[in-house]
């Protein structure tokens, strides 16, 4: 089969992982080095958007996409019709060095259906991170999929060639585990996850040591070694609206991850309609809205200080389902109406974030700002705030809201377009 | 007393406008222009400010802002040496602390356009596109091209992360308003050149079959990908003319996939007896932890 044609196949075959980020590594380049590749240590660069919206930051494929998994949601799934392509290792390796030349990616994200075994894909993963790394002196940033099953020395040598590592926990829930893709073991997944963290975190370790005796070392002339693993962490996929679990069972699942794991992210990816999707999916993809809203949760937990109670509740109204009318933010401050307003001039950093249309940028320019004299409301859209949203919620010297606005049963839908935006599919 | 104050670049600013702080020269004294507009109301000629006394010596300048300073001097508008100028006068002899004041005027517009010079330098990073113009041989690198139009003048900030990224190859970058050329070694600039005729690499058929098969037509949303990616990079962008048929065939792309009913098995899946009994060693490892 012909090169292009093998991409095609496994380009394709790839694109319902959400992840492509390049972010959170170290900051290294190629200036002294054989190769080419730089990473910033901190933002990735994205250096295409396909038409879906999505950032093209890396080169994301599939070693193959045969598979002896028969995951439901999968394209690739063993059952399934999907014209199969394998890439040699040697492929993979020239295809991202040919990209990256040119500028078109930051690095690669392999991922691979499972052939033979677990030892012997993750294998064929790991010698196209090692070939990239040490035959061509790559700089760039390298994303692996790790394959759960997998034995722990290979773990280990995957992330010393990765910036990052993966692993899909997939459905949020044992029971759907089970249902939807029986080849896969939770108890296997959360070990590896774990086997994966102590790995990263022995990394940080040697290196703050480093880091500290660096000095006296240099003079001696005998640093301790580093161990450098996935600088840039670990990150999980969860596929939402494939199951019926509920927003309030993905976020719980998410922090819980966060916590346990030292997440650096978790991706959600609304269940997307595959071709020769088998019959236990649904046939209706749920709205992207609800994987945008569960990202703003996320974001909530994460950045704001918010806890998982305060974002949803199991026993609400809505079942444990997020308000798609509403971003969480607003849904939570709409019912906390009694915290509000906030005095823009007085209101501690922690409360100023909690305010619906201020985020974590406008929060510290507020408070850098007001040092300097009291803010008036005019000044709020100075700091680059959306005055429309704050105004309900906030008062400064010469604004505060109608009192009546902020008990009214008509302040939701001040914020509900006439027609919700609902994403749909077409 | 007024002076005609002319600037090329950052440096030459930064030089200019520490004599003048140190003779008090106030802003309102000065009219600021780049090479590129002659004023016919000078009053003065550039260095007649030289001839009045220094009164202060020592001049310190917050260095923070002097990092701010470098990228707004990148700010395609003339305007920007006298913003530039009036905001050092104000820190030096008036509040130190003044670029913490995001509101002030001139402190959100030198904010503005620093935002927006980084903005550019950022997408220059993202949508310059090289295209190889000689192979490697056994002693000479392989050589690339790009040609690319920044909105603001930021090649001499930006050209310095290709040679960090791509040390080992030699490589130029063609703008309107400078080039930049790196033979492995150093970095080194000529003027600007106009856009160069179009030239073939076959990677790039490879990377646009790469882009029509990682964009999933059940997601499509146009407005989000152009806010990103605007529409005056895709002339450079070899992957852009497919963006137009992709996005014409999304809806029934997805139309078909969903109406063809699922498929039985997969033979070569069902014929394979390797395949079925992993699968079942797999589902059933757990039982026993599970009872």
């Amino acid at each position: 089969m012909k090169l292009q044609n093998k991409l095609a196949i496994l380009a394709d075959a790839a694109k319902y992982d959400a992840s492509c980020a390049s972010s959170g590594s170290v900051k290294r380049n190629s200036s002294k080095g054989k190769g080419v590749g730089s990473t910033s240590g901190g933002m990735g660069i994205c250096h295409s958007y396909a038409p879906d919206g999505r950032c093209i930051s890396l080169l994301k494929i599939l070693l193959t996409n045969f598979c002896i998994y028969d995951c439901s949601y999968c394209v690739n799934r063993a059952s399934s019709q999907v014209q199969r392509a394998r890439f040699t290792v040697d492929e993979v390796v020239n295809l991202t060095l040919d990209f990256y030349k040119r500028n078109y990616i930051e690095g690669l994200f392999l991922s691979s259906g499972i052939i033979q075994s677990s030892d012997y894909t993750m294998e064929q993963l790991v010698n196209v991170a090692r070939s990239l790394r040490k035959d061509h002196d790559f700089r760039g940033y390298i994303h692996l999929k790790t394959i759960p099953d997998a034995s722990p020395e290979l773990l280990r040598q995957a992330g010393v060639y990765a910036d990052r590592l993966s692993i899909n926990i997939e459905l949020p829930s044992k029971q759907s585990l089970k249902l939807y893709a029986p080849e896969k073991d939770p108890v296997t997944i959360h070990g590896s996850m774990g086997k994966l963290r102590e790995n990263i975190e022995e990394s940080k370790e040697s290196r703050k040591r480093r880091n500290k005796v660096q000095s006296a070392a240099k003079r001696a002339n005998t640093k301790p070694a580093k161990f450098l693993y996935a600088p840039a962490g670990q990150s999980t996929q969860m596929i939402v609206g494939a199951d019926a679990s509920s927003d309030s069972k993905i976020l719980t699942l998410a922090n819980h991850l966060y916590g346990k794991y030292q997440m650096r992210r978790v991706y959600y990816s609304a269940f997307s309609p595959i071709p020769d999707a088998t019959r236990t999916l649904p046939l209706q993809a749920p709205p992207l809205l609800r994987e945008h809203r569960l990202y703003q949760a996320d974001w909530l937990l994460r950045f704001y200080g918010f806890s998982i109670d305060e974002i949803s509740d199991p026993a609400s109204e809505q079942k444990g389902m997020l308000d798609l009318d509403v971003d969480p933010k607003l849904a939570w401050a709409l019912r906390n109406r009694d915290l509000f307003p906030v005095d823009i001039n007085r209101a501690p950093l922690e409360m100023l974030l909690r305010v619906p249309g201020i985020g974590t940028i406008g929060a510290r320019r507020i408070i850098q700002s007001r040092r300097f004299g009291q803010l008036r409301f005019a000044d709020l859209a100075k700091c680059g705030l959306s005055v429309k949203k704050i105004s309900a919620f906030i008062e400064t010297v010469d604004h505060s809201p109608a009192a009546q606005l902020l008990e009214s049963d008509s302040l939701k839908s001040r914020f509900v377009k006439a027609e919700t935006p609902q994403l749909s599919l077409f | 007393m007024m002076y005609g104050i002319q600037a090329n670049d950052f440096n030459q600013w930064r030089r200019l406008a520490r004599g003048l702080l140190q003779r008090r020269i106030s802003p309102q004294q000065l009219h600021w222009e780049s090479p590129d507009q002659t004023s016919l109301l000078l009053t003065a000629a550039s260095d007649d400010y030289l001839a009045q006394p220094v009164i202060t010596d020592d001049i310190t300048i917050p260095r923070d802002f002097f990092t701010l300073a470098k990228q707004v001097a990148c700010f395609r508008d003339p305007s920007r040496w006298s913003l530039l100028y009036s905001l050092a006068w104000r820190l030096v002899f008036q509040d130190r602390s003044l670029l913490g004041n995001k509101i002030d005027p001139e402190v959100a517009r030198l904010l503005a356009m620093r935002k927006a010079v980084g903005r550019d330098k950022h997408k220059m990073e993202a949508f310059v596109r090289f295209q190889q113009v000689q192979e490697a041989t056994a002693d000479q690198p392989e050589v690339f091209v790009a040609w690319f139009e920044p909105e603001h003048l930021i090649l001499p900030i930006t050209a310095p992360f290709f040679a960090k990224r791509f040390s080992n190859m030699v490589w130029t970058i063609l703008t309107p308003d400078a080039c930049a050329h790196w033979d492995g070694q150093q970095l080194q600039f000529s003027p600007g050149v106009t856009r160069p005729p179009a030239r073939d690499d076959a990677v790039e058929d490879l990377w646009r079959e790469y882009y029509a098969n990682i964009f999933n037509p059940a997601r499509l949303k146009l407005k989000a990908m152009q806010s990103e990616m605007p529409k005056k990079y895709w002339v450079n962008l070899p992957e852009a003319p497919l963006i137009a048929e992709l996005t014409r065939n999304a809806g029934k792309h997805t139309e078909a996939m969903l109406a063809k009913s699922a498929t039985p098995e997969w033979k070569k899946t069902a014929k394979s007896r390797f395949i079925k009994q992993q699968q079942k060693l797999l589902r059933h490892r757990s039982d026993d932890v599970d009872g």
